[in-house]
Formats: structure tokens, sequence, C-alpha cells
């Protein structure tokens, strides 16, 4: 148990950090995160006791390190794996290190050949690389069996071999029942491996978390692919949530789309909204241009879901008959708001005749021009593209765009095959129950992954 | 605290730049054979009219403190210099006890390895001269006891390096002030009115460890405040690096 109690340091005129204060349990792998001079490092030497605080207090299982009555088998640390003498073999650190607490010669072996370095043990720690010196300073960390573990950066120029022993030295240490505090900036490991996260930003505390609860947070959208995605997304827009047309596999969406979009964007002006057909038949082909009005027009596009199908296919039931009120509240708040995102909303009762309708709402941001593209490809800028095939623009400022040159985290129809649909403010077994309902099969169903980086950056910004 | 000082001990012992230092000890040995060679040419040509070499000792008198004083910054400079003195710190109860740990170590060995190079100087003169009589003979007691003081004033040496080099906490910094602190006193001497230029000159540790032995014309000192001096020198500048070393952010 680490305690961090309005925890403040001052060098000079520096506040490196400023009335921190959290606690790291046990039984859990607490990750630590920020941007390189945020005051991780001060804050763990803080409370190794290594720098005395200009205020607050740091606590080792209720205590200063100060007053730890056996250090090494209370709290084992590592700062930085290459602040060790490269004169000596690594035998010889451990073993030094192993004498100040009274630790046994059989410890320091075994520990050697935990960490892999057995083979090294009698070679000088100059001639190791920072991986085998990351090793030998978790192998010292480890010495004294403690019940707190405090290390900085450990993954650190370890191999993919090596941060996976890690990461599972580090989760088994933790549900033994150990504290364990861990610093890095490789944010996929830290993804895997912290069940907290406290993140500190300018040396004061910017979140304190769950690693789950962080990512949920910036997890909104869910991938669903089916090859009724068009009376689907009806259906799902029925039932409050936001749907968008999931760009090609392989285009890198998820984060990007978070972060071009951020729910907070002012209403619905400037959205780019694509009523796109996502069945596969789209022999006309038609795209009508047209601004719509009102964003109130949401309940109309969202209205009576397509008729049941005639391929035998389980009847929807009332077809989410939309109340309208219901779809109206529900859309603003998960709609992607800036220009440059298209939104793909069911067809309408007309849905077989499979037009593509992109309606400009009123006042749109920067640059109003819909772009029909032939290919999903990215690109700079972030106008919106809808790319049917075959197009008969009435308003004149639909224009063709070569392929590669589509930005990312545009939604994009393509005809033909079964849709992919971004679904937000939905969870996924509540996307699957609404498709069981409703008769239509699902192929993918599949929680957008926001990375921790993402929401990191988000956070820190 | 024992088990500080074993793990100490197993630092010095680990670091190639320990024996370096102890090996380089040895042109002690060289220089007082050089000069215990020159003066017997001397006697054999002129006969007893000239310097005799008596113990051999006071030729390379300043050698052995400057070597053990670096061993002694060495021994945590090093650590400071990589930053495992965080590691070493992080180990301990008390930061203090990794200091005096390192000073029962350096002061342990300087002493052993400076009464070593004592006895092996002497035994080179003797040596040298081989039978004139311008030796000494350890069966004099001030001749043994010079070579007895030999290995205090290492010891004392080392535990000044150590100190230095914990409150200046860099290697080049520490080992400029471990030459040049000895030199201050010859310095100073010179604007001093007698008697105090005489006792000035006599607070070098080559002088005082002389006067520690009762050597004649050492300085002003006898060797009782000689002893006290050295213990002084010990007692402060551990209590002055302690002090820093537990109240600095490392």
């Amino acid at each position: 148990m680490i305690e961090v109690t309005d925890l403040t340091k001052v060098y000079g005129s520096t506040r490196a950090v400023s009335g921190l204060t959290f606690d790291v349990r046990p039984g859990q792998v607490t990750g630590f995160l920020g941007h390189n001079g945020a005051g991780k490092s001060t804050t763990m030497r803080m409370i190794l006791g290594l720098h005395a605080p200009t205020s607050g207090k740091a606590l080792i299982n209720g205590v200063r390190k100060h007053d730890l009555r056996d250090p090494m088998r209370e709290v084992g640390a590592m700062l930085d794996a290459t602040e060790v003498q490269g004169g000596r073999t690594a035998l010889d650190h451990l073993q030094a290190l192993a004498y100040a607490g009274g630790i046994s010669r059989r410890r320091v072996v075994r520990l050697l050949e935990e960490v892999g370095l057995a083979g090294v043990a009698r070679k000088r720690i100059a001639g190791f690389s920072q991986g085998m010196r990351q090793r030998l300073g978790i192998a010292a960390a480890l010495l004294g069996d403690p019940g707190v573990l405090i290390l900085d950066e450990p993954a650190n120029g370890l191999d993919p071999d090596g941060i996976r022993w890690l990461r599972t030295l580090l989760r088994s240490l933790a549900a033994e029942g150990r504290t364990v505090l861990l610093s890095s900036h490789l944010m996929t490991e830290m993804s895997l491996t912290a069940d907290r996260l406290i993140i500190i930003g300018h040396g004061r505390l910017i979140e304190d978390t769950t690693t789950p609860e962080l990512l949920a947070r910036f997890q909104d959208e869910v991938l669903v692919r089916s090859p009724h995605a068009s009376r689907l997304a009806t259906v799902l827009e029925a039932a409050g949530a936001t749907v968008r047309a999931a760009p090609p596999p392989g285009t890198p969406t998820a984060g990007t789309a978070v972060r071009a979009a951020p729910p907070a964007l002012p209403g619905t002006a400037g959205t780019w909204r694509a009523a796109a057909p996502l069945d596969a038949h789209t022999a006309d082909g038609g795209v009508h241009v047209a601004p719509s009005d009102l964003p109130a027009a949401d309940a109309a596009h969202v209205a009576p879901p397509g008729r049941p199908e005639a391929d035998g296919r389980r009847p929807v039931a009332p077809p989410g008959m939309p109340e309208a009120d219901h779809t109206v509240g529900a859309t603003p708040s998960g709609l992607p708001g800036a220009d440059g995102n298209v939104r793909v909303a069911p067809q309408d009762t007309r849905g077989a005749d499979s037009n593509v309708r992109v309606a400009p709402q009123g006042t749109h941001g920067t640059d109003s021009n819909v772009r029909v593209a032939p290919q999903a490809t990215r690109g700079a800028d972030s106008n919106v593209r809808v790319a049917p095939q075959g197009m008969h623009g009435t308003d004149g400022r639909v224009r063709v765009v070569p392929p590669g040159t589509l930005a990312a985290g545009e939604a994009v129809y393509e005809p033909g095959g079964e849709g992919g649909l971004l679904v937000a403010g939905m969870s996924a077994a509540a996307i699957g129950d609404a498709a069981l309902r409703s008769g239509c099969s699902i192929h993918e169903l599949t929680p957008q992954q926001v990375s921790l980086e993402e929401a990191f950056m988000e956070l820190t910004r | 605290m024992i088990n500080v000082i074993a793990s100490e001990w197993l630092k010095l012992r680990s670091l190639r730049s320990t024996y370096y230092v102890l090996a380089c000890t040895l042109s002690a040995l060289v220089i007082t054979g050089a000069a215990a060679l020159s003066i017997s040419r001397y006697f054999d040509t002129r006969g007893l009219s000239g310097e005799i070499v008596g113990t051999g000792l006071r030729f390379s008198a300043d050698i052995p403190p400057v070597l053990f004083g670096m061993l002694g910054v060495l021994a945590i400079s090093g650590e400071y210099g990589t930053g495992m003195i965080r590691l070493t710190l992080t180990t301990v109860r008390r930061r203090w006890m990794a200091l005096l740990a390192k000073a029962t170590v350096v002061a342990a060995v300087a002493a052993v390895g400076g009464q070593v190079v004592a006895f092996a100087t002497y035994l080179t003169a003797q040596a040298v001269v081989s039978g004139r009589p311008i030796g000494a003979s350890l069966s004099e007691p001030a001749a043994l006891a010079e070579v007895l003081a030999a290995g205090a004033g290492s010891a004392v040496a080392a535990v000044i390096g150590l100190a230095l080099a914990t409150i200046l906490r860099s290697t080049p910094g520490a080992l400029v002030a471990l030459v040049a602190l000895p030199l201050l006193p010859a310095v100073i001497e010179r604007f001093l009115p007698a008697p105090w230029n005489d006792w000035v000159a006599s607070l070098t540790l080559p002088a005082l460890t002389r006067q520690l032995a009762g050597v004649p014309d050492a300085g002003g000192f006898g060797p009782f405040t000689a002893t006290a001096i050295l213990a002084g020198y010990v007692v402060f500048s551990l209590f002055a690096a302690a002090l820093v070393i537990n109240r600095r952010d490392v």
C-alpha cells in the first residue's frame, strides 16, 4: 500500500509535483502515466525517501520510507536500470545489495535465473544490453521479496519475450496481494498490464481510475457487419444509437474517429449525413444531394425501417416504431459532430430504390463540398465524401475525388457485399439483442478498441 | 549495520578501480628505493657526511595519503556518478548507515594496505641500503613507531576522501580537493608568523603521521595532540558528510 497525500515538490521556482494525492492499492498493478517531466520520477523518488517533499507526505505501508524497519523486504524499486556501476559483475551487484538486506545467496542465484541472466551472472554489467540491465534492475527490486514494488519504465529495452515475461510477472506479483506501481510510456503494454491508472500532468493528478473504465469512456463505438446493415441500422437508431457507415476493413478508424468527432461539438449544424443504402442492390446507384432543413429530419430518416424481407427471415417486430422524440433526443449526443464526418442513416421507406442521399444541414463547416470518391482511401483534408458507384449529383457541389485522397476517419459507402456499421451509444450486447429481435444476422460484432494512447493523449492535452 | 558493511565490502572488492589504486601505492616503494639508492651512492663515496636513509618512509610519505584518499573518493563518487547511490540508499534504513559502512570498509582497507605499503617501503629502503649504517632497524622503538603510524595516516586519508566525495558528489571534484587540501597549509604557512606557521605546516596528514610516531623535527605537535587532531579530522569529515547525505535529495 502506498499513500500519497497532498505531495508537493518545488525545485527553485519549478513546481515539479503539486498537491498530488492518490493511493496505490495492494493486489493490483497500478500504472503511473504522464508525459516526460510530468513528475512521475520525482513522485517515485519522494515515495522512496530519496527526495524530501516540500510538503505533503508519501507513505509506504503506513509509514515513511525512512521509518521502514526492513526496507528491502517491504519495498523494492527500480528507478533507472542504467544506474548501476558497470565494472561489477551481475552476481556481485546483486549479492552486494543482498548483503545489505541480509538476503541469502540462494535467493540471488534464483533471481538471476528467474530474470534470465544466469548465463551472464559472472559477466561485467558494462557489457550488458539495455534489456539485460532492465532485467538486472528488476531482479534487484525483487531481492527482498517485497510487498511493494515501484518500477520506473521497467519495460524499456526489453524484447517482446521480455515484455511478456514482465507482464506475467507483474500480474502474478499483484495477484499475490502485492502493491505494484509502474510507469511506462508503452501504452499498449500498460493497458494490458495495469488494472488501475494514475495519470498526472504538470505535477498534478489528472485521472485516478481503472483501465477498463478509462477505455470504456473513450470507447463508444461498436463495429457491426451485417448483410442486413441498412435494416439493422434503422433498428439501432430507433433504439437510440447513433450509426454511421464503417470504413472498409483495413482503414484505421476507431481512435481517429473519436478524436475527429468529440461528442461535445455544438449541435448537428454542419454535420453531413449520408443516407446510404447498405444493401447490395445499387443497380441504379443514384445519388441525391439535397440540403435538408432541420435536425428534426432525423426522425424521418430513422422512421419506418425497411419492410421485412421476403427471404423467410423472421419478420421485424413492430419495426422500431421510432418514437420520434426519442430518436431526436438521442441523435445529438452520439452524433459525430464535426464537419468532415459522414453519418450513415438508414434508408427511408423508399429503400428499394437504393438512393444515396447526402444531406448538408443548413450551416456546415469551412468546406461544404460533397465529394464522391470511387474508392476508400485516405487523404489529408476533412471533406465529406460519399462513394457510390455511379452517381448523378444534382447539386453543383458534388464532385468526384480521385482515389488515394480520402481523409482518415471518413465514412465511406461501398456498394456490394455486406455492410459495416459503427454504432455509438449502445453496447455490443445490446446491439446483438436488437439484431436478434429484428431478425438481422450479424457477421461481426466488435467493440472498437480505443487505445490507451489515444485516451491518454486526449486526457493530457 | 554488519549487513551494510558486508555489502560495502563486496562493492569495494568487486570494482577494478580498487585494485588499480592499490597497485599505484607501489610507486611509494619505487620513490623510496630511488632515494635510498642515491643516498647509498653518496655514502659510498663521501661516507657519513650527508643525509641518512633511516626507515625510508619520509621520501614517499605524500603518496599513500593521496592514493588511499582516492580509494575513499571512489567508494562513493562512482555511485553518485552512475546514480547507483539511489539504489544503495533505498536498501538501507538510514542513509548515514551506508556512509558509515563505506567509511569502515575504506578505513580498514587503507589501514591494512597502508601498513603493508609502509613495511614494504621500509624493507625496500633497507634492501637498497644493504648493511650500510645509514638505515634503521625495527628493533629501534622510534623506527617501529614510524612504520606503524603510516597505516593510521592512510586510514584517516581514506575517510577524508570519502567525505569529500560525499559532499562534492563528483569524482574529479573530490580528487582535486584531495590533492589540493594538503598543499593548502604549505601555502598558508608562508604568510603566518611563528609559531602559527609551524602549527599550520604540522597539520598535513604526512606531518601528523610522523608526529604521531614521535619522529623528531616532524612538526609542532606531540604524539598525543597529533592523535587528537587525526581523530578530529575523521569525526569532523564524517559528521559533515553524514549531515549532507541525510539532508540532500539524491
